[in-house]
């Protein structure tokens, strides 16, 4: 191996931040807000197509409708775009009725659905079905490391999109619980916490700087680290979402001499109110 | 970026399949056909139940070059780490790289990319089949990739990916990637999955299994007329990849370069293939431009073809939409009818026949292909291989949620 200990000095793609917007809800609402009509503009789901989905599915969803009313492209094509959903443990409560329906009543009693709808990959997968995009879907992290696991996925990723498709964006999607839902034994929940998402819309740029004030998130080697703003590569998806909502320079570790920067752009009211439920508000 | 010049190239393979454990085993079983499918026992809560599937039978701990920290304990570890750790293990030592002494530096240069599917719900399902309650009260755990990598000292950068049945194929392009854009030297790539009960019982009711339970080794019949579904498999299979500079200076061993990817989506259902093959076949154009080669350069195409009425038949198309002219005249086999489907890991060890067949010159066959679906119309080689020349191969992978996957493996230069 050519053992360098220098980071990757050549790696000359970053992407910029074209849109980003947080969505959240508690356990308890998750379920209605899945059985509301969505869509945004030329952009709707099929009426259902949530209804066996995990939490995190419809959280992701709901950030992604919230970026689709702050993106100001004027005529956007989503068909090539690239999706990517960094999860943490999701599919806890599905896969714990699961486990109590294959207890109590044997294998006829598992949902066929456990596996396309709350698995690692299902949150990507649910998005590009949902809204038409052919480009690459794909699962990332699933336990604590989600978040940097899918920034710097996405940077990977990008300069082979832009290859591929130069106009595709990708939609980096992160979900998770501010605290993993504690259930009963027969399946019903002891507590409510919070479901977040958050969803970045990226454009790849290649070969080219931006310059340092723009939107973007790109990889930093360890000499670049602002000690004031550096975060574990385990940090909870609360954290970044706190960053982002005071649009705080931030550096996410990947390894032990290597990190993603991120400079959030500025967000508008209407993508950004962690709590707003904007399917209700945007439904015809 | 890393000149383009600079292949990509395999320098260590690590296994733990149902037809064996090393690149030798799994090419003499690929070459004569055999098949690793049989009944197995799963049954949970004092319910008998048997199934037919690919099994590995043993794992193999002596692990030459040893590359795992010896405060890792087999016993407590779980099948599907055991499938990652010891595959992964094993690929490093075949490619001569001893972590333990290697610099800090050095360590950080090495990634680790796993292709697993649904680990926290296989996981939780072995916790609560042993009466623990983690599903209720899930802890954040670091997930098995950086388990792993603790393991085997690998500092680098490390990710699970996942696109349901193509995630190990995920896992080689975005390792070829970090390659190509210098995060890396060497990186760790590939897959695993574990046989369990849940996902047994959801693809059986979602009739994705095939039903033929009196005969398991003809139940994988790849483009077949009667096949009824897949036989579900399980394992590990890990590849090291290196830009070939560093591999030829280190005179490593070579098996074949990684020319190209291609990706894409159906975006039409979360379950069902497409019947429309334009977007399966852009993957299989992508990968081929990537790699600067035509349809006609290609020599073997292993299928995915997991043996489902509908998804055999989507790919067929897709590889004469991809293929066009030369689509009848290149040799196409499923070895999910022998290997049974591995789904996670089911592209790197496809990506694996490929390289036996490249090393042997040989086709492995479909078996089981006694009357080929007039809807799957290929150049298949069934029941037994065949010996040609082979340099350029296409491997694909196709997943739930619409992934489309293409590698073109080939010779090294």
């Amino acid at each position: 191996m050519n053992h360098s200990p220098s980071l990757p000095a050549d790696f000359s793609t970053l992407c910029q931040i074209d849109s980003c917007a947080i969505g959240s809800a508690h356990f308890s609402e998750v379920q209605a807000l899945a059985r509301e009509k969505h869509a945004h503009g030329p952009y709707s789901l099929p009426i259902r197509f949530l209804r066996h989905a995990d939490e995190q599915t419809v959280i992701g969803v709901q950030s992604i409708f919230k970026v689709m009313a702050a993106d100001t492209q004027e005529i956007p094509d989503i068909s090539n775009d690239a999706v990517i959903a960094a999860t943490c443990l999701a599919g806890q409560p599905a896969a714990a009725r699961t486990m109590i329906g294959l207890r109590d009543k044997g294998p006829v009693a598992v949902t066929p659905h456990i596996v396309p709808q709350c698995s690692l990959h299902s949150v990507a997968s649910a998005v590009s079905v949902g809204f038409g995009m052919h480009g690459p879907n794909f699962g990332v992290g699933g336990g604590p490391h989600a978040v940097s696991e899918g920034l710097l996925l996405a940077i990977t990723l990008a300069p082979m999109l832009a290859i591929t498709s130069p106009l595709a964006r990708i939609w980096l999607i992160f979900t998770g619980w501010d605290q993993q839902p504690s259930l009963k034994t027969n399946g019903e929940a002891n507590n409510d916490p919070l479901c977040r998402g958050l969803t970045l819309l990226l454009k790849p740029i290649v070969s080219h700087s931006i310059g340092n004030a723009c939107p973007q998130i790109r990889i930093a080697s360890q000499r670049e680290f602002h000690s004031d703003s550096r975060y574990p590569a385990d940090t909870p998806l609360k954290e970044l979402c706190e960053r982002f909502e005071n649009r705080s320079r931030t550096t996410v570790a990947i390894s032990d001499s290597c990190a993603i920067e991120i400079l959030p752009p500025v967000l508008s009211q209407n993508a950004y109110s962690s709590n707003e439920t904007v399917f209700r508000k945007e439904a015809p | 970026m890393v000149s383009k010049s600079s292949q990509i190239v395999i320098t260590g393979i690590g296994a733990a399949t149902p037809l064996g454990n090393s690149f030798n085993a799994i090419g003499d079983a690929l070459q004569a056909g055999r098949s690793g499918i049989d009944w197995y026992g799963t049954g949970t809560f004092s319910r008998h139940q048997e199934h037919v599937v690919a099994r590995v039978q043993s794992v193999d701990f002596e692990i030459e070059n040893h590359v795992i920290s010896p405060s890792w304990r087999i016993e407590k570890s779980s099948r599907l780490e055991q499938f990652a750790v010891v595959p992964a293990a094993h690929a490093l030592a075949d490619a001569g790289i001893q972590t333990s002494s290697c610099t800090f530096d050095q360590r950080n240069r090495i990634g680790f990319i796993a292709g697993i599917g649904a680990e926290q719900l296989k996981d939780w399902e072995r916790d609560f089949l042993d009466g623990g309650h983690d599903v209720f009260h899930a802890k954040r755990r670091p997930s098995l990739v950086h388990r792993a990598a603790q393991i085997l000292g690998i500092h680098g950068p490390a990710a699970t990916v996942a696109a349901a049945c193509a995630s190990s194929g995920y896992a080689i392009a975005l390792g070829k990637a970090w390659l190509e854009t210098g995060l890396v030297d060497a990186c760790v790539v590939g897959g695993c999955e574990v046989l369990s009960p849940t996902a047994l019982a959801a693809f059986h009711n979602l009739r994705a299994l095939s039903r033929r339970d009196d005969d398991p080794k003809k139940a994988s019949r790849p483009f077949d007329q009667n096949r009824d579904g897949f036989v579900m498999g399980e394992g590990g299979v890990f590849f090291v990849l290196e830009r070939s500079g560093s591999a030829f200076s280190r005179q490593s061993k070579i098996y074949g370069a990684l020319a190209g990817i291609g990706m894409s989506s159906d975006a039409t259902h979360m379950v069902t293939p497409c019947s429309d093959p334009v977007q399966a076949s852009r993957a299989i154009t992508e990968a081929l431009a990537d790699a600067r080669l035509s349809p006609a350069d290609v020599n073997y195409i292993n299928a995915h073809a997991a043996s489902t009425p509908v998804g055999d038949a989507a790919e067929a198309g897709a590889i004469r939409d991809a293929f066009a002219s030369a689509a009848m005249e290149i040799p196409v086999s499923s070895t999910k009818s022998m290997s049974g489907h591995l789904v996670s890991a089911a592209a790197a060890f496809e990506a694996l026949a490929c390289l036996v067949a490249i090393q042997r010159n040989i086709v492995p066959p479909t078996i089981n292909l006694d009357n080929p679906d007039k809807d799957c119309l290929l150049r298949h080689v069934p029941h037994r291989s065949i010996s040609l020349p082979i340099h350029i191969t296409a491997s694909n992978s196709f997943g739930f949620g619409g992934s489309n996957l293409c590698l073109i493996l080939k010779e090294a230069a």
